[in-house]
């Protein structure tokens, strides 16, 4: 009986020594929880990371009723810079600052400056990807016009978690198809992918938000420009990404009056040719649905009539879009960020083994890009033409 | 001598878990980049014949397990002298299985834990299966292996909405690589079914295990396609060969919910299943060498396991370089292929001349 009270005690205590959790556990009160990282170049090649670090308590008691971290209420973040020459050291010395270990697992988004994009990225994204407490789900964005700290420290009436607000508003480039949604490991799996150019969605500073519209244009790993919000919509629909947006067409009767169609379905295919002279020549198909959603033309004819003529101007805007990024992409940045050259590897596996070095520089420029567009409006919301005003 | 009979069911499950071993985390056939489901088809077909060589030779020599195959064809004392390549072989792939479980456990949950932390508690639940007997074994085996498919069914599940299809093409542009990457995976997964000779012998029917044995190498093999598959697609070809633990960082990748602990769930019951048949295998083949209880001799070979792993591969660098390397590969190929094959052909010429023997005496 003995025996077997002091076996169980044994298993009791083996259990409750065995399955305390991890040898370096650490409680949420002795963490810094970081929401976002900025990672800057400092003029003597340094790096400086700004870290977004929650606190924990104001988050916590923050109600409908508290005003918001903007104005004059308190902060309810931190944010530390801390300049080494690798984002590791960086990061630990920051405890000669900050009381607590930093915690960056929750980090939503890692913002890189634009003079740092420029100056070429290989240097930063190894640690985020080696270490083992980094998200492979962290947003990735570039700071158009501003540093990254000063993105970092922006401040939001609606939310208290910034590093959370900025995910979200890249998030919902879902349904506006302005910016590319970019993971870490996407970034990752761009750079390493020959026959494909790295890009990066922008965010800016304006008055007293951001606003994420845009993409960072990489030729290998530094940045060589910018793409405007339609051009990144036609890259969006070149990829397949576009899936919802607003697109504005002029109405076919008179250019003055616009249409608005809200997108519903968008999908698209790439194919490449060789044509009869050797050349590479790549058709897009894109396929997209749409509906009608405002309408300023008061032309006499209910849409539904000149619904064929609306698809036409649909199918002419995002050809415009498509081509506009494309030209942009070739003679401007030589840099092939959609992907073309996977295509012609797939297709041509010899002859792209020939042409890999000199891609982006030479062939990828002057090859042909057809894009062919097949729109349909499905419906006209609940009116069935615009109401006319006598 | 041993009453405990394990059923064909049993038998099954033992194996996907010793199959599935480690391969969740170092897949072999991610050698080939995008042609790793080739790889991972050519290898399971390829496992198939190598077992098929290695049930046959178990089947002909009727319920003998693999050291009385040994001592019936090449006698009594050399015999026991090749039954010491078997251990060391073994060894070697229990430290390797410790090993690359630990650094895995290190790596990417317990940075600041000590490994030898880790490696005690992986060989003490070892130890304590294989003092237990095979039918400990099989009946835990029979719990903890259906988690595994689970386990993969659920991170595959949640990472169905793929945007990218670039994974998979183009097809077959080098073939070497392709060849290679499925011998790996024979000798590295299912060829190492050889250790299943110390176990056939006490399953309850000796029909049933081609069947079973046959369903669990298809049913690993279709879950090495699933996984190598879909990490190919999810972190893509030319990034794969850079990502040291592909699954892991697949599961990550889930939306919303941090589910990684599942992958290292997974690779915790098959590590300690593939860690815990070696140690069996070890134990039971010395204590019959010596004609003594193989219970007293489990935690002594548990303990050296320990110190070997530590003394092998001091680091990690060392252990991947060894895994990735032919010496792994060209030393496996003796006890896995070449022995089976000069015991089958031996076994088979004695079975004959015993036959015509008995024959003759009764004429």
């Amino acid at each position: 009986m003995i025996k077997k009270v002091i076996l169980l005690l044994l298993c009791i205590s083996m259990i409750m020594t065995l399955t305390t959790g991890c040898w370096n556990n650490r409680d949420l009160s002795e963490l810094s929880i970081l929401t976002a990282m900025g990672i800057d170049q400092t003029e003597d090649g340094k790096i400086m990371v700004t870290a977004q670090i929650i606190k924990p308590v104001d988050v916590s008691s923050s109600g409908a009723g508290v005003s918001g971290g903007g104005g004059g209420g308190e902060k309810s973040f931190v944010v530390v810079s801390n300049t080494e020459s690798t984002i590791f050291a960086a990061l630990r010395t920051m405890l000669a600052k900050i009381n607590k270990k930093i915690f960056y697992s929750s980090s939503q988004v890692i913002v890189f400056s634009e003079d740092l994009a420029k100056s070429g990225i290989k240097n930063y994204v190894d640690f985020i990807l080696r270490d083992h407490e980094t998200q492979f789900k962290s947003l990735i964005v570039v700071a158009k016009g501003t540093t990254a700290k000063e993105i970092v420290e922006q401040e939001y009436g609606l939310s208290k978690i910034p590093g959370g607000y900025i995910r979200d508003t890249i998030k919902n480039s879902k349904s506006r198809g302005f910016t590319k949604e970019l993971r870490l490991l996407d970034m990752a799996r761009e750079l390493a992918t020959e026959g494909r150019e790295l890009s990066i969605g922008t965010i800016e500073k304006s008055e007293n938000l951001t606003s994420t519209e845009g993409l960072a244009v990489f030729q290998k790993d530094k940045m060589v420009g910018w793409l405007d919000k339609y051009e990144t919509r036609g890259y969006m629909f070149i990829t397949g990404r576009a899936k919802s947006g607003i697109i504005e067409i002029e109405s076919p009767d008179n250019p003055k009056e616009i249409i608005g169609i809200e997108l519903m379905k968008g999908s698209s295919k790439i194919e490449v040719n060789s044509s009869s002279n050797n050349s590479i020549e790549v058709n897009v198909k894109i396929k997209a649905e749409g509906n009608v959603g405002e309408q300023q033309s008061q032309s006499g004819q209910s849409p539904d009539k000149i619904c064929k003529s609306l698809s036409k101007c649909l199918e002419k805007q995002i050809t415009k879009e498509c081509y506009s990024a494309i030209s942009k992409c070739q003679n401007e940045y030589k840099s092939d960020i959609f992907g073309f050259g996977i295509h012609v590897f797939d297709k041509y596996p010899k002859y792209w083994q020939k042409v890999t070095s000199v891609w982006s520089e030479e062939i990828f420029p002057s090859i042909q890009v057809k894009v062919k567009v097949d729109a349909k409006i499905n419906r006209t919301g609940l009116l069935s033409k615009t109401i006319k005003i006598r | 001598m041993s009453k405990v009979k394990l059923s064909n069911f049993q038998l099954a499950v033992i194996a996907i878990g010793y199959f599935h071993g480690s391969t969740t985390i170092s897949n072999p056939a991610i050698g080939a980049k995008r042609d790793a489901w080739i790889a991972v088809i050519l290898g399971t077909l390829g496992g198939f014949i190598v077992i098929t060589m290695q049930l046959y030779l178990s089947k002909i020599s009727k319920g003998k397990n693999l050291l009385e195959i040994i001592e019936f064809c090449f006698g009594k004392t050399t015999g026991k002298i090749l039954c010491l390549i078997y251990i060391l072989y073994f060894m070697h792939n229990a430290i390797l299985d410790t090993k690359a479980f630990s650094e895995f456990m290190v790596t990417v949950s317990y940075p600041e834990t000590p490994i030898i932390v880790i490696v005690l508690v992986l060989i003490i639940i070892a130890v304590y299966a294989a003092r237990s007997g095979l039918s400990v074994i099989g009946k835990s085996c029979e719990v903890l292996v259906p988690l595994l498919p689970l386990a993969i069914a659920i991170v595959t599940l949640s990472l169905l909405k793929v945007t990218d299809f670039t994974g998979f093409k183009p097809i077959l542009l080098e073939i070497p690589p392709v060849i290679k990457s499925s011998f790996d995976l024979v000798s590295s997964v299912f060829a190492d079914f050889i250790v299943f000779l110390m176990i056939l012998p006490y399953t309850n029917s000796e029909k049933g295990r081609f069947k079973a044995t046959y369903w669990a190498t298809g049913i690993s093999g279709l879950i090495l396609l699933v996984i190598s598959s879909r990490n190919l697609q999810i972190i893509g070809p030319a990034l794969i060969e850079y990502v040291r633990y592909p699954s892991h960082i697949a599961a990550q990748l889930i939306p919303t919910i941090s589910i990684d602990p599942l992958v290292d769930m997974n690779l915790l019951i098959g590590g300690v299943i593939k860690v815990l048949v070696s140690l069996y295998a070890i134990s039971k083949i010395t204590a019959e060498i010596f004609h003594i209880e193989y219970k007293p001799l489990v935690p002594a070979f548990g303990l050296l396991i320990i110190v070997l792993s530590f003394w092998a591969f001091p680091d990690a660098m060392e252990l991947y370089s060894w895994e990735h390397s032919m010496g792994e590969t060209l030393i496996s190929i003796p006890p896995q292929l070449l022995l089976p094959i000069i015991l089958l052909i031996i076994s088979l010429i004695k079975n004959k001349r015993e036959q015509n023997g008995q024959k003759s005496q009764s004429a």
